[in-house]
């Protein structure tokens, strides 16, 4: 019995052959929903990618009148006035969706910049705060954005390979056992049927 | 009223040591320094120079340099009281207190914030001139501690301040408070002195701009006043207003604000602060009362050079020397150019 790709050319392998083939096409198209929901969540945040350039010209600003505070006040009023502000505390969530990692920082503890006795260094301070949570926002996004990129590549990169390569290769497969098979059936028939003469001319 | 000798004497040597402060033309040139190194080059004081030997060139930083000035400061202050006598030399223990209220104000902080202080953090007063063992209390473990160690100080009104504070978790309302019984025994002692209504009216006068840069500050960041309501009656006090008075400008709009203190005796702030109402900035606004109480108080000593308002400018015009070297130092620090350096 000949064989391809380690399968016998049997009616039992043409059945498996098919089975997985169907299998192989229903995965495909689960990928194909896959990489059109990455596709669309990969957009959605694409337009976001804006906004650190917008977070950074808030930090330049804010960094001129920081230093603007810092010479009115000294380092030494700076310093002291800093000490009254508690400790900031985050968390790491870690989540799994469709396979893709995503994290989101959970801020556990304020600093309570709100209680710095000096008005010019609290102001400095309110502002600055707020940079960094919307700095926190925009490494959120862009962890999402390199997360569902990188996924998207490679979903992509699989979808391809199924249709452009398992598939065809299984449907040649199944096309050669099928071939196979009938080339067998009629050799038989072929043989069955010289027999039946040869019995039939005794 | 005739004046006493030590008052004339008092007077001359607040012209005397005036001619020690830098000059405008001065602070020119220094704004114009490269660097730290010829900014320290630059400042020709002898009590600077003397203290500028000490400082290694190849360590220096701002916070050194704010040190030394700071040194000079407490000095300036220390000495002045050294000479003065009698009631003067009250009013100058009352006025040298304000230094003690800026270690207070760090030493709280730290505590609140569980942080580490040392004694070398604090301005260096000399023995006698605080009445707060400051030695005891960087080395006490919590807020509560510190408040003990006001019960036996002019201080200890305020530790009913303590609880709100802990429970806003700032030092705010103790350093509003403390800040109050400074400047209530401060114009007690110059309600004393000859020509002591003038005195008052510019302690006073720099209490109230204080207050404003406290109360507008708050408006603009949005910030809660109640912990000053709390304090409206000691506060009226100080300044011989109405307590309805403080409380208008406590809940009054910004624009009301300026409306209310424009009706009072201290319209001369408002030039210098109604152009930061818009832009909302807590920093234009410190500058702005700094240059408005600057202008007021000179304004006084000009028209009054042989009375006690010629020693509050000399005491005043030592303050805002500090200020004007700390933020050169700091600035030269930072590579600020010079036509960006804004004195006082």
């Amino acid at each position: 019995m000949s064989s391809i790709m380690g399968v016998s050319a049997s009616r039992g392998a043409l059945l498996e052959a098919k089975k997985q083939l169907q299998f192989i096409k229903k995965s495909t198209e689960i990928l194909e929903m896959k990489r059109d929901k990455v596709a669309s969540e990969l957009n959605k945040y694409l337009n976001q990618l804006g906004k650190r350039s917008e977070v950074e010209n808030k930090l330049i600003k804010f960094y001129k009148k920081f230093v603007d505070a810092l010479v009115n006040v000294g380092h030494e009023e700076f310093k002291s006035a800093s000490m009254v502000v508690s400790r900031m505390d985050t968390r790491l969530h870690r989540y799994l969706v469709m396979g893709i990692e995503e994290y989101d920082v959970e801020i556990i503890n304020k600093p309570s910049v709100e209680a710095i006795p000096n008005l010019i260094i609290r102001e400095i301070a309110l502002e600055f705060y707020r940079i960094f949570l919307e700095f926190l926002d925009v490494a959120v996004i862009e962890n999402k954005i390199e997360a569902l990129a990188y996924d998207l590549m490679n979903t992509a990169r699989k979808v391809n390979a199924l249709q452009k390569i398992i598939i065809p290769s299984y449907q040649d497969l199944i096309r050669y056992i099928e071939e196979r098979i009938m080339e067998e059936e009629l050799s038989e028939f072929v043989r069955t049927k010289f027999i039946v003469d040869r019995k039939g001319r005794r | 009223m005739l004046k006493s000798a030590s008052y004339i004497y008092l007077v001359s040597r607040a012209h005397g040591l005036s001619t020690r402060l830098i000059k405008p033309n001065e602070y020119e040139s220094l704004k114009k320094a490269k660097d730290l190194n010829s900014l320290i080059d630059l400042i020709s004081g002898e009590e600077y120079v003397k203290r500028f030997s000490s400082v290694e060139r190849d360590k220096l930083d701002a916070s050194t340099l704010n040190r030394v000035f700071a040194e000079v400061l407490v000095d300036r202050l220390v000495y002045f009281t050294k000479i003065s006598s009698g009631k003067f030399r009250d009013f100058m223990l009352s006025y040298v207190r304000r230094l003690e209220i800026e270690n207070l104000r760090r030493v709280l902080r730290a505590k609140l914030g569980e942080r580490k202080i040392s004694v070398e953090d604090l301005l260096p007063i000399p023995r006698g001139y605080t009445i707060i063992n400051f030695q005891d209390l960087v080395n006490v473990r919590s807020l509560d501690d510190v408040s003990y160690h006001l019960t036996p100080t002019i201080y200890r009104v305020a530790q009913e301040s303590f609880a709100i504070a802990k429970s806003i978790g700032s030092t705010f309302p103790i350093e509003l408070v403390s800040e109050a019984i400074y400047f209530s025994k401060l114009i007690d002692s110059a309600m004393a002195l000859p020509s002591s209504r003038r005195a008052v009216e510019i302690i006073r006068s720099e209490y109230f701009s204080k207050l404003a840069y406290y109360i507008l500050g708050l408006k603009f960041l949005d910030a809660s006043l109640l912990p000053l309501e709390k304090f409206s009656s000691i506060i009226a006090r100080n300044l011989g207003v109405s307590i309805d008075f403080i409380n208008d400008l406590l809940r009054a709009r910004e624009d009301t604000l300026i409306n209310i203190i424009l009706r009072s005796r201290y319209r001369w702030l408002i030039p210098y602060i109604e152009n930061v109402i818009p832009s909302k900035s807590v920093t234009d606004l410190y500058r702005g009362v700094l240059k408005a109480f600057k202008g007021y108080y000179g304004g006084i000593s000009k028209r009054y050079p042989l009375d006690m308002a010629y020693i509050l400018w000399y005491l005043y015009s030592v303050e805002y020397e500090y200020l004007n070297l700390v933020q050169l130092a700091t600035a030269k620090e930072l590579g600020i150019p010079s036509e960006e350096i804004e004195l006082y």
